[in-house]
């Protein structure tokens, strides 16, 4: 299908976060109680609309295991979007969210959206964090912050989008190369088309029919 | 503060652990030695499939197996490495006695021999010193739950599966756990018991023709030596292809991983992944870069036509439900590969990347 832009994103996290479900829930709209292992890399993808365009989010999910970072960084690079998820029920996900997140700007672009999800809202009576330690953490960092759900659907589209928009308003104000592909943003053949109708009727005007 | 930290993560740990501990209460799960007379049955399925004439025709063959097989296993000695051993395994080990099939391959009786009381001071060791209680416990969660054996949380299985991993986590402390080991294991506890579903995890990662301890230590100097070694099959072999999967950015690193480090576990049917696995515990690790070139042999022309999302769909979904033609077809199809890739000196990867790899990343086994 025709796009104006690609977004590329990659998911972060320990493991047994939901990272999976998350991809899943906003990819097919369904939630899979218990999701197979992710061993590597696996994608998935979706298309939204922003400010009347159509823009494709490409999203990498990856293992949440330590030792596969080895294998997971190399795809930080080419990401526009990241979304670094933690378990609101078990507070270790939480503690270890500093050295994610050194990780992923170490080896991302500098631009690169950072989303922090918290999620597992729905098992309130489990949860070992609060709401605010996340806001807080978020602030600290100068990430944009959300709590999901994976399970019942709660917030899940919206942290998706809502990254797409900073995403896409960084765009706006030219801080993204968008020629650059490594920096996870690529222009789509419907842009691309439209820019040339445009051009070309413009082109036109200019020469005042003058083909005739 | 530090100290209750600590006893906190103890506490955890020992809650974890107690929890495989107990009885099941809940569904009985088969004892050792039950014969299913139909593999599908084992698994949940939304809908029952009618047994076609095919299917008769199997059984049938099935029941012919098992009585050459019983007298195989009888006189292994006799048998051992002979034709008619090496053929019958590519026909498929009747599931009645796979287990032990398995079990001569990997000669466990040997190893458990040589190792008496091994297991258990591991299993017991691992309750103290295990670093990976946590991940194990999470990853037996979700390793085939749709499996009648596993399906059952904190059931007889799910101990079995936590207590060899946990065993192995401290038994091999350079692998330790790796994800993607609990899908073996739990493969292997499909027809061996708990103490043989060790060993013949131990022997899968260390001995020569299999050596997956490559495939699990930190860097993964194996997979990365195996994916090399598959971009240079595609590249000879399946030139077009290649150029297809490049353009659309298909990087083999996507959908080899789980072919590789689990020997298509979770990427081909049940009924195909265990005929595979007959076949990878006799032969060893040649198996699996024809079996990665049979895969896009046959579909080829499918994947010609897939842009990117598609390619990821057909290859780690669809063909996990169907592989659009019949085992006998593919194994026979394998042989092929296998046959073709051996005379091209392609059969196994060169042990050049392999240094390559071992200069970035340290240690690595490369047979």
């Amino acid at each position: 299908m025709a796009y104006a832009y690609l977004f590329k994103y990659i998911i972060i996290g320990d493991t047994g976060v939901g990272k999976s479900c998350l991809l899943l829930q906003f990819t097919d709209k369904r939630f899979q109680p218990v999701h197979d292992l992710t061993i590597g890399v696996e994608f998935g993808a979706r298309m939204i609309t922003i400010d009347g365009k159509q823009i494709k989010l490409q999203i990498w999910d990856t293992a949440g295991q330590e030792s596969f970072r080895s294998i997971t960084r190399s795809y930080y690079r080419g990401a526009a979007g990241a979304l670094l998820v933690y378990d609101i029920t078990r507070r270790d996900t939480f503690n270890h969210l500093t050295t994610w997140l050194e990780d992923a700007r170490q080896h991302s672009n500098s631009n690169m959206v950072i989303m922090l999800i918290g999620n597992k809202s729905d098992l309130e009576s489990r949860r070992e964090v609060k709401k605010e330690e996340g806001e807080a953490f978020a602030r600290e960092h100068g990430l944009i912050f959300m709590e999901t759900s994976a399970k019942t659907a709660s917030n899940v589209e919206e942290a998706f989008i809502n990254t797409a928009k900073e995403i896409y308003e960084k765009i706006q104000e030219g801080v993204f190369d968008i020629n650059n592909e490594a920096n996870g943003i690529k222009i789509g053949p419907q842009h691309a088309a439209t820019n040339s109708t445009l051009s070309g009727s413009q082109g036109g005007q200019q020469a005042g029919g003058g083909c005739c | 503060m530090k100290k209750d930290i600590e006893s906190l993560i103890l506490e955890e740990r020992a809650d974890i652990i107690s929890k495989y501990d107990k009885v099941s209460l809940g569904l009985c799960v088969s004892e050792w030695g039950i014969i299913h007379p139909v593999l599908d049955a084992v698994f949940v399925r939304e809908e029952l499939p009618t047994p076609s004439v095919q299917e008769e025709k199997q059984k049938h063959q099935e029941i012919e197996r098992v009585g050459k097989w019983l007298k195989m296993v009888k006189k292994w000695d006799k048998y051992w490495n002979s034709d008619k051993m090496v053929k019958r395994v590519y026909k498929g080990i009747p599931l009645q006695l796979r287990g032990q099939a398995w079990a001569l391959l990997l000669e466990i009786e040997k190893v458990k021999k040589e190792n008496s009381g091994k297991y258990e001071i591991m299993k017991k060791q691992a309750r103290s010193f295990s670093t990976e209680i946590k991940q194990i416990d999470l990853d037996v969660h979700r390793t085939f739950r749709n499996h009648i054996m596993f399906m059952d949380r904190f059931g007889i299985k799910q101990q079995a599966l936590f207590h060899v991993l946990a065993a192995y986590s401290v038994y091999n402390t350079e692998v330790s756990y790796c994800q993607g080991m609990s899908q073996i294991a739990a493969i292997l506890l499909m027809y061996l018991n708990e103490e043989d579903a060790f060993w013949a995890l131990s022997q899968l990662l260390t001995n020569s023709k299999h050596a997956m301890h490559g495939f699990f230590i930190p860097g993964f100097p194996k997979l990365h030596r195996y994916q090399a070694h598959h971009e240079q099959i595609l590249s000879k072999l399946l030139p077009k292809l290649k150029k297809h999967m490049d353009k659309e950015q298909m990087s083999n690193g996507i959908y080899t991983t789980k072919w590789f480090l689990q020997c298509f576990i979770d990427r081909t049917p049940i009924t195909l992944t265990l005929r595979l696995w007959d076949i990878y515990i006799l032969e060893g690790e040649r198996v699996l870069p024809a079996m990665a070139y049979t895969t896009l042999k046959i579909h080829k022309k499918r994947l010609l036509k897939l842009p990117l999302e598609d390619l990821r769909e057909f290859l780690q979904e669809d063909l996990s439900k169907s592989f659009f033609l019949p085992d006998d077809v593919v194994v026979e199809q394998l042989q092929g590969a296998m046959a073709e890739l051996r005379k091209m000196k392609l059969d196994l990867p060169s042990c050049l990347p392999a240094l390559f790899y071992a200069a970035m990343s340290g240690p690595l086994s490369c047979p």
